[in-house]
């Protein structure tokens, strides 16, 4: 299967629409064919590129001299060199104007890419974890994105991407950057993050002859971008994934004319797994390599691009058919911003607060995103609570990802742990419910 | 940085982007006036990749008509602390 990894287009076909000039799939290979033996003779290499066709470039040459590519769950430096820890001699890169030319440019096609590909994401300890992923794999995953792309009846050459979500994550990897490498798609250099850069995005694809966008988003971004779709035509179809998407926001999106919102299930672990169209349907359909199992400790997904079965974090009902209905999140995982965090793995992180007696973070589902609350029992030696709620988040902010730094903080007496010191569900179902009686804390005089 | 004369203005409109932060971010147990001025507004390197980044940058759009580019190299300047992104906003606005 690893031969059919990447796609084999005329030299001469558009595939990047960039800033400073469109860059061809000629381009791309004398890229790739340039920049190898500068990769050669490193134990790894830490792709932060920033510009998606520079991360093509460099993930390619990787991948193509059977290196290991290491993504980072984040460009802080704390991230980088967390997942860095077993390899502290790889090779970081951004740009590609700063790697000095090979002198003797491989040629060889990239019919065969043994590389890796290894992606991190925010541990339950602490240390980002990593998930191997091979070409095939990601173009396996790519290709649901593909299929959406031609339900929503456009031809992949003419399409470009748009994405809101950094390459360096598995969505955005697998939709953006296979999607384009393996699935034909237009790529787009710049990511997207304000409506205004989704505007200038699409200037810019329609200037280089293109007419057709999708846009690969998620939750949180189609929630502020949906004005600026509605005003963008050549948006011809959205996918969200990442989290639950709120219904009415895609029917919001696909009202008066509006193109189709769907939406991917999937994980890191996964990848894209099944889809929907969310202001339709409610039965998720999975792409026809994966096979569902029900097992003693909820279900797992089966596929031949994937090396083991993997288990769902959600309990599901699998119809006749193999399509399935989520019912929801298992254990104690937490959904914000579309990252995915182990409520247990920020608590312990938070029992490393110097000067905190004691404390507890609690997590409400929320539709979309949860909600966190920091309990903290206050110290005896005058710290007020703003200095609290500083070394509080200063501490995890070096941890886990700023999403999940608790938005609201209350003081208590104690924290209501049992003899194992744990806290069950329904103590701290009771503070909650006990700090939402109260009102909203306001600080009053302390400071 | 304190070079503005007009301080009085600057000062009131800070305080009205510090109670669109607090509304904006649902902030519950902080309130507009414990944002301190001149401290970072987004505590240890959160970056613009950040929702509540992106939820300001909405909410400062509609309310104010600037809009926010992710390739505007003043980027973490404006949002360095209040006074800045206060700064940045009163200079820029449309509405």
């Amino acid at each position: 299967m690893t031969g059919s990894a990447i796609l084999s287009r005329a030299p001469g076909d558009l595939f990047c629409v960039r800033e400073d000039g469109p860059r061809t799939w000629g381009d791309l290979f004398a890229d790739v064919a340039r920049v190898r033996p500068a990769l050669a003779g490193h134990d790894a290499i830490c792709n932060l590129a920033s510009r998606r066709y520079d991360f093509a470039v460099f993930l390619l040459a990787a991948l193509a001299n059977g290196q290991s590519t290491i993504l980072p769950p984040s460009r802080a430096e704390g991230a980088v060199s967390a997942s860095l820890a077993e390899r502290p001699n790889a090779l970081r890169v951004d740009r590609l104007e700063d790697v000095r030319s090979g002198r003797d440019a491989a040629s060889v096609p990239l019919a065969d890419l043994p590389g890796e590909v290894l992606v991190f994401t925010s541990g339950s300890t602490g240390a980002p974890i990593p998930h191997r992923k091979l070409a095939h794999t990601l173009s396996e995953g790519a290709r649901l994105t593909s299929e959406i792309v031609a339900r929503a009846g456009l031809a992949g050459a003419r399409t470009a991407i748009v994405s809101t979500t950094p390459h360096q994550h598995m969505y955005g990897l697998e939709s953006a950057i296979f999607g384009t490498i393996a699935q034909g798609l237009c790529l787009n250099d710049t990511n997207v993050f304000y409506p205004s850069d989704l505007e200038a995005a699409v200037a810019a694809i329609c200037a280089a002859g293109i007419e057709q966008v999708v846009l690969a988003t998620s939750p949180p971004h189609l929630r502020v971008l949906g004005e600026a779709i509605r005003e963008l035509p050549a948006i011809r179809c959205v996918i969200s994934a990442t989290a639950p998407l709120n219904t009415d926001l895609a029917r919001d999106v696909e009202a008066d004319g509006g193109p189709p919102v769907y939406e991917i299930y999937g994980s890191t672990e996964t990848g894209a797994l099944a889809w929907r169209q969310s202001a339709v349907d409610e039965i998720w359909t999975p792409l026809d390599v994966f096979s569902l199992h029900p097992g003693p400790e909820g279900w797992f997904a089966r596929a031949p691009h994937l090396p083991s079965a993997i288990p769902l974090g959600d309990d599901i009902e699998l119809l006749e058919d193999g399509t399935f209905r989520l019912l929801g999140r298992r254990g104690d995982s937490i959904n914000i911003g579309g990252k995915r965090h182990s409520l247990g793995a920020l608590n312990a992180a938070l029992s490393g607060v110097l000067g905190l007696p004691d404390g507890l973070i609690v997590s409400e589902r929320g539709e979309g995103d949860d909600r966190l609350t920091l309990f903290v029992v206050m110290p005896a030696d005058g710290t007020n609570r703003e200095e609290m709620r500083r070394k509080v988040r200063s501490h995890l902010a070096t941890l886990v990802d700023p999403v999940f730094l608790p938005r609201r903080m209350i003081a208590v007496a104690r924290i209501p742990r049992g003899p194992t010191g744990k806290v069950s569900a329904a103590d701290a179902a009771r503070l909650l419910a006990e700090a939402s009686g109260a009102g909203p804390e306001r600080e009053t005089g302390q400071r | 940085m304190d070079d503005m004369a007009d301080g009085g203005a600057l000062e009131n409109f800070r305080q009205e982007i510090a109670e669109m932060i607090v509304e904006v971010l649902v902030l519950e147990d902080v309130t507009a006036d414990e944002i301190e001025p001149d401290a970072p507004l987004f505590g240890d390197g959160l970056g613009l990749d950040s929702i509540d980044a992106l939820e300001i940058s909405f909410a400062i759009s509609k309310r104010y008509g600037v809009k926010l580019r992710s390739d505007d190299e003043r980027n973490s300047e404006i949002f360095s602390s209040l006074t800045a992104l206060s700064r940045h906003i009163q200079e820029n606005r449309t509405k």
